[in-house]
């Protein structure tokens, strides 16, 4: 049985509507998402049924999801989505909303990425080589490491690598910017957390208060209007 | 007007042979750009995986730089033209969200640049009738399907792009450079880019079906407008035929080389040899096969024009002489035509 947790959903999809500005409650299950996303057949879980387990509220299951972290980006199922729904912006920002939380994820993306930021806001411009050291290292696995190596050749022979990398003017400003949004990203995230934690701990109290009148507290009202459209 | 021109990390150095045709393609068209003052990195995918505000600052930052030189900034990588186009889209909308990017940059960008992906700039203020009447080499025999990816065209409402499914700016920018653009339905199938590297066997597959359907469709080569494209269909090809065991040999081409080609630059002007799966035994042959073709062609014109004078001169001759007698008739037409067709061949 799936348990709705209408707060919960509703939280995630004010948060959604805010920052994505798509309202998950428009997904009427058609599919097409799943069947046009090229990379289905790594997900643990199908956009379609995302867009489901957001609507009922199930959000630690999502943000802990292989799906999110292996979404490629390549926005069809955004482009063929019949009722509008941008689901690619959805993973992403789910996938951002994980990364704040600090969730452990199972899978290298988040490591390539930060390789990837962290090269950039030293260098201001990608250091391709430096970036891909650091992200095998990252992964603690030699075998991956090994099976791009035979690409080095290529690339240094025709010179499309360089080896030592340099830093650019304004990587210092880049630098800065990495790690002031970083910064800000870290606040809003402990914020949101520490609202739903008060919204959660009012809700529980106002149903202790009022045992018999139930219906009527902060989270109730979240729930009616939850059940009427899920 | 000076256009601005953010080359990006990929051009400026694992694919420079993108960035240096495109600088010598919009050179013959006569279109003059200066690169954006001290550009860093888009953020590319990696930023907005990980921030919102991140990745609009960082682009946002480029988009300050580019107002140094002027109002439109072309952006030839796909992935920066989205991550800049994105954050245009969105700092020019809304006042607000532009005050808290310029909380996060050094100095505020206070200006209105408008981003452009090459083909959409090329469609626009070049166009195709332009590129044609400059064309100087045959590229009929080149056997092409343009692949666009994800990020030239999705989402439609960023890009402008007005059929995401069935995008025609490379075709039509491929036809009036005089090649033979071969219709696929693979053109807006994604690469896998993003997760070449942390995902590998995503991008093999993905890959991997894109050469397949080329083939399939006729094609002896992939016209590409993004090096992260190139780079899973060019470089990783090797890795893509060890995982699926095929044996691929399909040449990927950059947009700006095939246009650079037919407006009569040399393989070397745009760095054919850069390119990893070697393409230029196929656009040597495809040039000589055009050359022969036209030479077999202009010999077919000579000899069918003699045909009909010959028999122009035929039709002449029996109506000159309505009443010969039946036993000559046949003998004289036959020898008489070949004096005529022969002058009428010279010229």
């Amino acid at each position: 049985m799936i348990r709705y947790d209408a707060q919960s959903a509703a939280r995630t999809r004010d948060r959604l509507l805010k920052e994505v500005e798509t309202d998950v409650r428009d997904c009427y299950q058609c599919g097409n998402c799943s069947a046009s996303c090229p990379a289905a057949f790594t997900f643990d879980i199908m956009p379609n049924q995302m867009m489901r387990m957001l609507q009922v509220g199930m959000v630690d299951k999502v943000l802990d999801s292989k799906s999110i972290q292996l979404c490629i980006q390549c926005l069809t199922c955004t482009g063929r989505c019949p009722r509008n729904i941008d689901v690619a912006g959805i993973f992403e920002d789910l996938k951002t909303i994980a990364a704040g939380q600090g969730r452990d994820v199972p899978e290298h993306a988040k490591t390539f990425n930060e390789a990837f930021m962290n090269a950039v806001a030293r260098f201001g411009r990608l250091p391709e080589l430096y970036m891909m050291g650091m992200f095998y290292l990252g992964t603690m696995n030699p075998k991956m490491a090994m099976g791009d190596a035979g690409l080095a050749v290529p690339m240094l022979t025709k010179g499309k690598m360089a080896i030592v990398p340099r830093r650019s003017k304004g990587a210092d400003e880049v630098g800065r910017i990495y790690k002031k949004s970083i910064e800000k990203a870290k606040a809003r995230e402990k914020a949101f957390t520490e609202a739903a934690a008060r919204e959660e701990a009012a809700a529980a109290r106002a149903a202790k208060a009022a045992p018999a009148a139930g219906a009527h507290g902060a989270g109730a009202s979240t729930a009616d209007e939850t059940e009427v459209t899920a | 007007m000076t256009l601005a021109y953010y080359p990006g990390c990929s051009l400026h150095k694992s694919s420079a042979e993108y960035d240096v045709s495109v600088r010598k393609v919009l050179d013959v068209l006569g279109v003059e750009i200066k690169e954006v003052p001290e550009w860093t990195c888009c953020g590319s995918t990696p930023a907005h995986m990980m921030d919102h505000l991140l990745a609009q600052s960082l682009a946002a930052r480029n988009l300050r730089q580019a107002a140094l030189v002027g109002d439109e900034l072309l952006a030839p990588c796909p992935s920066c033209y989205q991550r800049e186009k994105n954050a245009e889209v969105e700092i020019h909308a809304s006042d607000a969200f532009r005050a808290e990017v310029n909380e996060v940059l050094d100095k505020p960008y206070t200006g209105r640049v408008t981003v452009w992906s090459l083909p959409e700039y090329l469609m626009k203020f070049v166009g195709e009738a332009k590129i044609a009447s400059l064309v100087k080499a045959d590229l009929s025999q080149l056997k092409v399907v343009p692949y666009y990816g994800c990020l030239l065209g999705r989402p439609g409402e960023l890009t402008g792009e007005k059929d995401i499914e069935q995008p025609m700016m490379m075709d039509l920018l491929l036809q009036a450079a005089g090649a033979d653009v071969k219709w696929w339905n693979y053109k807006t199938e994604c690469c896998g880019a993003s997760v070449g590297m942390p995902k590998a066997e995503i991008q093999r597959v993905l890959s991997g079906k894109i050469i397949e359907q080329a083939l399939a469709a006729g094609a002896e080569a992939i016209v590409v407008a993004c090096p992260l494209c190139h780079v899973n269909l060019d470089l990783k090809q090797g890795q893509i035929n060890k995982a699926l065991g095929t044996d691929y040999n399909v040449p990927i081409l950059y947009l700006s080389q095939v246009l650079g080609l037919a407006l009569g630059l040399s393989g070397d002007d745009v760095l054919l040899r850069q390119n990893v799966v070697d393409p230029t035994v196929l656009v040597g042959t495809a040039i000589q096969k055009a050359a022969a073709i036209r030479v077999e062609e202009e010999r077919k014109a000579a000899e069918k024009a003699a045909k009909e004078a010959a028999k122009a001169a035929k039709a002449a001759e029996t109506a000159a002489k309505p009443a010969a007698e039946p036993a000559a008739a046949p003998a004289a037409p036959a020898a008489a035509p070949t004096k005529p067709a022969a002058e009428e061949a010279q010229p």
